[in-house]
């Protein structure tokens, strides 16, 4: 079994160096990388022109919402809360995003809460696209008032039932599967924080995505997102390690053309009053399971923002940013 | 990765059945439970109930009229108390339920009667990092108050060859000798009253849910109780057999320990992981005493002496102004002659072993071969210093023995003991629960207080991360902290313990050169000495 999975590393790997090659060969300076199976095999010109129409159909779409991605994780949720299972690196990231999203609410002065055991009192979080409420449990503990929103029935489901068996959380907790554009749009009340972790790099538009985040926040609110960046090194650290060498995520989880450059990120949000306030890079260590901060934000990074727009966000009609 | 690292080195020996120490009751959770259980630990989402009377229909940590606490310290003594005092003191755990289980009855003795009653003859050398902790917790300035005995110079040597070692310049305290009862005392006081504290119980039974399951443990007392807990943190433990000649005091521990032998055939590793033990005996027994030195007008009594016997080391803690501790590791038979001595016969025996200068083994060649080696590391350690300021450690004679204490002399026997795991599913271990080790260098109360700084650590970290109370990581993570410490200081202490207890000529070579080496070099005794105080 492991003979044939080093197979099948060493096949993807040589499909992906053909593709490096024939790139280099027809002199392109930045090859556009492709999503590389050996189904998905084709020359540089037609992936070039590809990338254009893709980047285009992203940018014009208006909604963040991809059936997709949404049937992928919903495929895999019998599994959020397996110990061992494919969502263990998002489990061992609790460590870093449960404290970013504490100390970041308790730093902008969201919480006046004195109790030790839960600094979060009083404070009410949206988690958007919670899957199986990995981050929403963790949150409801520290005393915040949660609601975990997730377009998937099946992970909306496997959240419920695992809440179910804590009784410390009943009253702090609820879940909602819904689309974030039709929730935000049908709001009853904004929230002190949203928290969109690991979600960024699944959705069609960055542009729709942030603007109903911000819909649905309060006036110095906070977003705060984790996801990864758009570099030569994420291709490699995000797709050929993670999901083809090391086998950390089911392959085809991640699209390289998806990730989230930063800087881009940052003029996005602060075009909408939403002020970086932390940023921060994140590095997984596989066969530990454990990550850490590092200064490095080329692969995977995390945000703090404010919104410090005294209105509520922009109009449809307003420009929006190019993310290429 | 290091604690499994370390945990496939280690010679594991399987034990076969549980015996409770107190009423010889054979009782665990359930073997025959185990086996039901693996059916339903597949998976977490398959279940729609949400409470763990679905996990089996025998489950007995399901019951209703269970009382229900978040932490459950079962065991007091040093560490179950320690864990107590630092769980009431923290801002992210004071507001837990918390119950400790102590076995012994209630006493009244008060501190101030403790300072004035004769010294006690179980002492510890409490190290810097512990007295940190002490003073964190509000307990050393009580202990303080009532008597503590500084040790500011220790003094080990080799009856088998001239080496020696001495640490401490005579003013800094390197450690405290403090009577046992007098810690375990001062930590009740501190006991706050928020925590509910139980004497005289005894637990029948433990009924501990199988990994990755949802249940909690169950405890059953002997008055016919039961008691659920979310975390269950083991303390001290006691070991059977302890002999007990003339009045020595034992403390009233109530907790499991592991039996060897028994008929039962082993069970998988999956089915009791923390009833593993790495454990063996060292066909020793410890000699404890408090003994009259002969005063001196302008010395006070604040050395530590320790001289390694062919059987065993001889050590002699300072307790106060003309007395002293003793703990002398020797041959069951000999323990057994030096009890049954009278107190004058006593008091030879220990100056004779003290100042006896007889070899077992002794020849000219190895002689001069000793003393070329010893001067050979002061000029090694003269390369480190400037020659003026080099210091040879100067060797001192103890001062003699001219009584005992009545009804101080007490004997138990040595073992080391390390739990392959310590931790379970919403079970802990801490203290000599988890680990025993050799009292030549004085640190199994210290290993167990630096236990219960780092469980309060993890559970203030893990409860500030949103984890339930007991989650996995938060155990595992304290676990791999503390075997990556508490492992390195068993190992060294074990490796002492054998090679000084050779009196072949090669060993006692190497050992005399090595004690020259780390007494003339000055870097390596310094690194000794923080890591020590650290």
């Amino acid at each position: 079994m492991i003979c044939k999975k080093i197979m099948n590393s060493c096949s993807d790997l040589i499909s992906l160096h053909r593709c490096c090659l024939k790139s280099l060969l027809c002199h392109q300076s930045t090859p556009a990388w492709w999503h590389v199976m050996p189904q998905n095999y084709c020359t540089v010109r037609e992936i070039n022109i590809k990338t254009e129409t893709y980047q285009n159909t992203r940018h014009k779409q208006q909604s963040s919402f991809n059936d997709e991605e949404v049937r992928k994780f919903g495929a895999l949720s019998d599994h959020w809360w397996a110990r061992d299972g494919p969502y263990k690196p998002l489990h061992s990231l609790n460590r870093l995003r449960v404290p970013l999203v504490r100390d970041g609410l308790i730093s902008t002065g969201a919480t006046v809460s004195k109790d030790g055991r839960q600094p979060l009192e009083g404070v009410t979080i949206l988690d958007v696209g919670c899957g199986g409420g990995i981050l929403s449990e963790p949150l409801a503990r520290l005393g915040a008032s949660v609601t975990g929103l997730d377009a998937s029935h099946k992970s909306i489901e496997a959240a419920q039932q695992h809440s179910s068996l804590d009784a410390d959380l009943q009253g702090r907790l609820q879940y909602k599967c819904c689309d974030l554009d039709t929730f935000s749009q049908r709001l009853d009340q904004q929230y002190d924080a949203v928290v969109a972790s690991e979600v960024l790099e699944h959705v069609d538009s960055i542009e729709a995505f942030i603007e109903s985040c911000n819909a649905c926040l309060k006036p110095s609110g906070s977003l705060f997102l984790t996801t990864i960046n758009r570099t030569p090194l994420s291709f490699l650290g995000a797709i050929v390690a993670a999901e083809y060498l090391l086998r950390i995520v089911p392959v085809g989880t991640h699209t390289w053309d998806k990730f989230v450059p930063i800087e881009a990120l940052k003029k996005l949000l602060e075009e909408r009053g939403l002020q970086t306030r932390l940023q921060h890079g994140m590095l997984y260590a596989p066969v530990l399971d454990r990550w850490c901060w590092v200064a490095d934000t080329s692969v995977n990074y995390a945000l703090h923002a404010v919104n410090i727009a005294p209105e509520s966000p922009m109009s449809p009609e307003s420009p929006t940013s190019s993310l290429s | 990765m290091t604690t499994k690292v370390l945990r496939s080195l280690q010679v594991v020996k399987k034990s076969g059945s549980l015996q409770c120490v107190v009423c010889g009751s054979r009782r665990y959770s359930t073997s025959t439970n185990a086996e039901s259980f693996s059916t339903n630990t597949s998976s977490n989402t398959s279940s729609t109930s949400t409470n763990s009377t679905n996990t089996s229909s025998t489950s007995t940590y399901s019951r209703k009229d269970a009382e229900l606490f978040d932490i459950v310290v079962a065991g007091g003594g040093m560490a179950g108390f320690a864990m107590a005092c630092s769980l009431g003191q923290s801002k992210v755990l004071s507001s837990l339920r918390v119950l400790v289980l102590e076995g012994g009855p209630h006493t009244d003795a008060s501190l101030e009667a403790l300072s004035a009653a004769p010294h006690d003859n179980r002492v510890c050398a409490i190290a810097p990092p512990s007295v940190r902790l002490l003073d964190k917790l509000g307990v050393w300035h009580d202990i303080c108050g009532v008597r503590t005995g500084p040790v500011k110079r220790m003094q080990v040597w080799d009856s088998e060859s001239d080496a020696m070692i001495a640490f401490g310049d005579g003013h800094r305290a390197l450690a405290h000798i403090v009577e046992n009862r007098v810690t375990v005392a001062a930590l009740r006081a501190r006991v706050p009253s928020s925590i509910e504290v139980r004497y005289g119980a005894r637990v029948q039974s433990f009924d501990l849910p199988p990994p990755a399951t949802d249940g909690l443990p169950l405890l059953t007392l002997r008055d016919g109780g039961h008691i659920r807990a979310r975390l269950l943190v083991r303390g001290a433990s006691v070991v059977r057999g302890a002999s007990v000649v003339r009045g020595a005091s034992v403390e009233h521990l109530e907790v499991w320990t592991v039996c060897r032998g028994g008929n039962t055939a082993a069970r998988g590793t999956d089915s009791l992981p923390w009833w593993q033990h790495c454990s063996s005996r060292y066909g020793q027994s410890a000699v404890v005493a408090t003994l009259q030195l002969e005063r001196e007008e302008n010395e006070s009594n604040i050395t530590a002496w320790q001289k390694f016997l062919p059987n065993g080391p001889l050590a002699i803690l300072p307790l106060r102004h003309g007395l002293s501790s003793l703990v002398w590791t020797t041959a069951p038979g000999h323990a057994q002659a030096l009890l049954a001595m009278d107190a004058r016969s006593f008091a030879d025996a220990i100056n004779s072993a003290l100042w006896s200068n007889e070899r077992a083994h002794s020849a000219p060649w190895l002689e001069s071969l000793q003393r070329r080696g010893t001067q050979l590391a002061r000029d090694v350690g003269h390369l480190f210093s400037s020659a003026t300021a080099a210091q040879v450690s100067s060797r001192l004679l103890p001062p003699p023995v001219v009584g005992v204490v009545e009804d101080s002399r007490a004997s138990f026997p040595l073992a080391l003991n390390h739990a392959v795991h310590y931790t379970a599913n919403r079970v802990v271990l801490v203290g000599d629960a988890a680990h025993r080790v050799h009292p030549l260098a004085g640190q199994g109360a210290n290993l167990g207080f630096g236990d219960v700084a780092a469980l309060t650590t993890a559970l203030e970290t893990s409860l500030l991360l949103g984890e339930t109370l007991g989650s996995a990581s938060c155990l595992y993570e304290y676990e791999r902290i503390r075997q990556r410490e508490n492992l390195v200081m068993l190992a060294a202490i074990d490796a002492l313990q054998k090679l000084y207890s050779s009196t072949a000529p090669p060993l006692v070579l190497l050992r005399a050169l090595g004690l020259a080496a780390v007494d003339a070099i000055a870097p390596i005794k310094e690194k000794i000495e923080a890591y020590v105080q650290r």
